[in-house]
């Protein structure tokens, strides 16, 4: 059941990426993201790339489990590959039959499409898979600080992710329970028809919405006994500080923008 | 039913880094009509183990033999073989889901395809069983006390007249009356319906108390088995892996020790009770 879920996962390992500031690999990861949108010659396509492939060689995750999220995008990517080959319009055609045309601009289209998804899911696989979600929420809370001015409620909005994540896997791990206690019970939940396997679901469902509105319930008053309050700045445990790799990543990421900008525009 | 278990191995996460040993080499058999208690401490693997006698996990070396035959030869025998093997899982109110008691201890029934009244006779019969009366067939098993919900559960996987019954800390979370009265049914079920029960516990007064034989478990393999006698004898190896014999042997052994000769090997508060008993009245 976790196999397939790699978007959100952390891998532990000890690596640069992982010691760093999650702000840093935020914005890295964001810089990266816009980036690729930018790019347009193959050189920088090829540049980009290099940069991501160097980046998971630091990270010192097994790329197997990087590919691992690439298999969720498959559909779509097979779908866009559909749509432009066919449709895209385009002068030098490659191949025609009846009337399918395939062009030479719709295959490059494509392989652009491609290659921006692919390289997109790998970038914020590579944040989320050296990242803990905790660290990911502090540097969200930082990120969403200067917009409390405006009555944005950072600080619950952080509270409340940091709460979720919390509780993904032990709802995984509870329905992964129930369903192997109703397994054990004669039920059935592998065949029959879409209804009947629709209706499967409320011996699970159930029990889980109660045990999770029950958890909640005990969840608030375990935070209102140690006096968790909205209305007041707190404090944190861990601050998150720059180190010198910090700095020194910044310079990277600032050296992929600029390199990304001199392919376009010289 | 008999269950035989042979060079049984089981990871987790089995080729990930998370990868962790869960079961060790189990080998072990459990003839018909057999009462036997499986104990260790919590993480020792007994809730894996078992949860492989009905399929639900499978073994990653090894096999799981039903009265001989290889539970894993054929999967889709899997729904067949959990409908004749009851699992009472721990907190098993937990799974309780329907409108009603009645309705809930149905749930497994309606996928044996059996006559409306043969449904309605298994679900008497089990909440019977169990001690709830026709009072509770109607009510919501939400609105239960916590030890009532637990008999309701257990209803629920009785009611499929299973072969052999494995309960996972039965008695969990309970208070003493509510405990007593669970043992009580559990025994009376072994000893009248004479199905093989496996009952799970670390609580050494209750196995003590019930079991013919004892399997001890500690860091994912069986350490000990045996009578229940043999196995509390041990009680330095069962104080090694963080368990113990129960609280009555270790006084009976101090009051031996100081000089008050009742006979030993005793585990149970009844059997003290007697043995004292014995030596007072001569």
């Amino acid at each position: 059941m976790n196999e397939r879920l790699i978007i959100g996962q952390y891998y532990p390992a000890n690596s640069v990426l992982h010691r760093l500031d999650p702000r840093v690999k935020f914005i890295g990861s964001f810089a990266y993201i816009t980036m690729i949108f930018f790019a347009e010659s193959l050189l920088s396509w090829f540049f980009a790339a290099v940069y991501l492939f160097a980046m998971v060689i630091i990270s010192k995750v097994p790329v197997r489990l990087m590919l691992k999220g690439l298999k969720s995008i498959l559909f779509i990517l097979i779908f866009t590959c559909i749509l432009n080959i066919f449709f895209a319009p385009g002068e030098t055609v490659v191949f025609e039959f009846y009337f399918i045309k395939i062009t030479l601009e719709g295959l490059l289209l494509f392989a652009k499409m491609a290659a921006r998804l692919v390289l997109l899911i790998i970038s914020s696989s590579i944040l989320t898979l050296t990242t803990t979600p905790l660290a990911l929420t502090d540097a969200l809370e930082f990120f969403l600080r200067p917009f409390a001015k405006i009555g944005l409620p950072a600080q619950e909005i952080a509270m409340m992710m940091t709460i979720a994540l919390r509780f993904i896997p032990t709802l995984m791990e509870e329905t992964e329970k129930i369903m192997k206690a109703q397994k054990a019970r004669g039920a059935d939940f592998e065949t029959g028809g879409l209804v009947r396997r629709a209706k499967a679901l409320v011996p699970i469902l159930v029990p889980l919405f109660i045990s999770s509105f029950k958890r909640a319930e005990d969840l608030a008053m375990a935070m209102e006994a140690r006096c968790y309050r909205t209305d007041i700045k707190r404090s944190k445990m861990k601050e998150l500080k720059f180190q010198r790799a910090d700095y020194s990543a910044l310079v990277c990421v600032t050296g992929f923008i600029a390199g990304l900008i001199i392919f376009r525009y010289f | 039913m008999s269950i035989e278990v042979k060079g049984l191995n089981f990871f987790y996460n089995k080729g990930q880094v998370f990868e962790k040993k869960a079961l060790d080499d189990i080998n072990m058999f459990i003839a018909d009509g057999e009462f036997v208690g499986i104990i260790g401490h919590t993480g020792s693997g007994k809730s894996t183990l078992i949860q492989h006698f009905n399929a639900l996990l499978t073994p990653d070396s090894g096999a799981v033999y039903l009265n001989g035959n290889d539970i894993n030869a054929d999967k889709t025998k899997h729904a067949e073989i959990r409908r004749k093997i009851g699992l009472v899982f721990q907190y098993p109110e937990h799974q309780l889901f329907e409108i009603s008691v009645y309705k809930d201890v149905a749930f497994g029934l309606q996928f044996l395809n059996l006559p409306p009244q043969d449904v309605d006779r298994r679900v008497r019969g089990a909440l019977k069983v169990v001690g709830l009366s026709e009072d509770y067939f109607e009510k919501s098993p939400f609105e239960l006390s916590g030890g009532e919900k637990r008999r309701a559960a257990i209803a629920g996987v009785l009611a499929m007249e299973p072969e052999i019954l494995i309960l996972d800390e039965p008695t969990a979370g309970l208070d003493p009356k509510g405990r007593d009265e669970i043992l009580e049914q559990i025994k009376i079920l072994g000893e009248e319906l004479k199905i093989t029960v496996v009952l799970v516990s670390h609580s050494m007064e209750d196995v003590a108390r019930l079991v013919d034989k004892v399997f001890v478990m500690a860091d994912s393999k069986i350490v000990l088995h045996g009578s229940v006698g043999e196995v509390f004898a041990n009680s330095e190896l069962l104080e090694s892996i963080g368990l113990a014999a129960p609280q009555i042997t270790y006084l009976m052994k101090e009051l031996s020790q100081r000089g008050f000769s009742a006979k030993g090997g005793v585990y149970t508060v009844n059997d003290a009770f007697r043995a004292i008993k014995d030596v007072l009245d001569e």
